[in-house]
């Protein structure tokens, strides 16, 4: 007891010494593969640190044989080979044809690949996982004709006015709510009276158009002037004072919407006779609906 | 520094409306999961739809009616045209009415 207070430290080590051998022996009792004797590398076998190149024994564990043959009897994948097709498509020479690489995964099957240069099928081997035949990276271009190329800009150009005015007046069925829920209201009377107005301004500006192909001329018309008998009956609404005028006066504007609607319908349909159809970037596409539109 | 600034500031106020007016850009197609749909009096049906473009709609016999349908039961998923407002008498006596887009085209879910 003197020799540990005259060295304290000396016993510290001592005692953490103790401890290091007692963890050790813990450690030792407790693992679940026995501690190799010699020094070995971190892996999944045990290659010697000091030789790499040390293959251990094939016949080593029957365990891990049957899990690695179970994993290859279900892959968690699908391997779907290239398949050779009946007639080669055309090839460049050039190994870093962008376009031609795009094209080859656009394609249900792989090109043959040139005899001479074997990195096109160990790349298009690669590739075989991707489902292909699935992926567009540009857009086919049609080529339109006078007709349709008329009728495509006459879209966009009615399409954008339209678009516009919707744009502006987003909340017109809560304009109506609000008026038909306190009809006595000056204010929410004006604002139905406001929105009648904007249609039928909206269907003079397009009565105002100048370049309208002869083939809608006749659907543009009528259309517009929809949108003005649509606008002159909406603003009769507040007018209405009894509960008889109310239903009379919403009744007639209502048959003013359904005749402006089969106008409507009317143009679309001439348009798909046509065969003039609208992306989603243009501002044709209040004529065709579809979930990339939303 | 001269780079960023300009850019974070676009993406806030890009950001912003995007959330404030989340409908803006694209103002006829309209579709959504209805989550009410009423008969009316007038031979309408009323139909009121969530996210993504959702609101009060009213299909009437003159909507060009595609597959699979006009809206029959809450839960339907709608997409189409919208057009002009529209009145779906409920009552006449009392007077209630429900103003809803009108439909002018549409497809249904079953």
């Amino acid at each position: 007891m003197e020799w540990a207070r005259t060295h304290p430290y000396a016993s510290a080590l001592c005692a953490a010494g103790v401890l290091l051998v007692l963890g050790a022996y813990v450690v030792q009792q407790r693992a679940s593969q026995p501690v190799p004797t010699r020094a070995t590398a971190w892996g999944g076998t045990e290659t010697p640190l000091l030789d790499p190149t040390y293959q251990p024994a094939q016949n080593e564990s029957l365990d891990r044989e049957s899990i690695m043959q179970r994993v290859k009897d279900n892959p968690p994948y699908t391997y779907i080979p290239p398949v050779t097709p009946a007639t080669p498509a055309p090839t460049t020479d050039e190994p870093d044809d962008f376009d031609s690489f795009v094209a080859m995964l656009m394609k249900g099957t792989s090109p043959k690949a040139p005899a001479q240069s074997g990195g096109t099928s160990t790349l298009l081997d690669a590739y075989a996982f991707i489902p292909r035949g699935l992926i567009s990276t540009t857009t086919p271009s049609k080529k339109l004709t006078a007709t349709q190329q008329a009728l495509y800009d006459y879209g966009n150009d009615i399409g954008s006015t339209i678009e516009s005015f919707e744009q502006q007046h987003r909340n017109s069925p809560q304009v109506l709510k609000e008026q038909a829920e306190d009809r006595a209201d000056a204010g929410k009377a004006a604002a139905v009276v406001g929105l009648g107005t904007a249609f039928q301004e909206l269907g003079k500006n397009l009565a105002a158009m100048e370049v309208v192909p002869s083939v809608m001329a006749s659907a543009h018309t009528a259309l517009a002037q929809s949108y003005i008998e649509l606008g002159k009956n909406l603003a009769l609404i507040p007018q209405a004072e009894r509960d008889s005028d109310f239903i009379q006066a919403i009744q007639t504007y209502n048959a003013s919407a359904d005749i402006f609607t089969k106008n409507y319908i009317r143009m679309v349909s001439l348009f798909g006779a046509y065969g003039v159809t609208f992306g989603s970037g243009d501002s044709g596409r209040v004529f065709t609906f579809s979930p990339n539109s939303l | 520094m001269a780079y960023t600034v300009p850019m974070r500031t676009s993406l806030l106020v890009s950001g912003f409306f995007a959330l404030v007016f989340p409908a803006i850009a694209f103002a006829f197609p309209f579709g959504g999961q209805a989550s009410m749909v009423i008969p009316c009096y007038n031979q309408a049906i009323y139909a009121n739809l969530g996210p993504p473009i959702g609101g009060p709609y009213v299909w009437t016999p003159s909507t060009k009616t595609y597959q699979f349908g006009a809206p029959t039961h809450g839960g339907q998923w709608l997409l189409g045209l919208a057009g002009a407002p529209y009145y779906c008498i409920v009552s006449v006596q009392p007077v209630i009415v429900w103003p809803g887009t009108y439909i002018t085209m549409m497809g249904s879910s079953r």
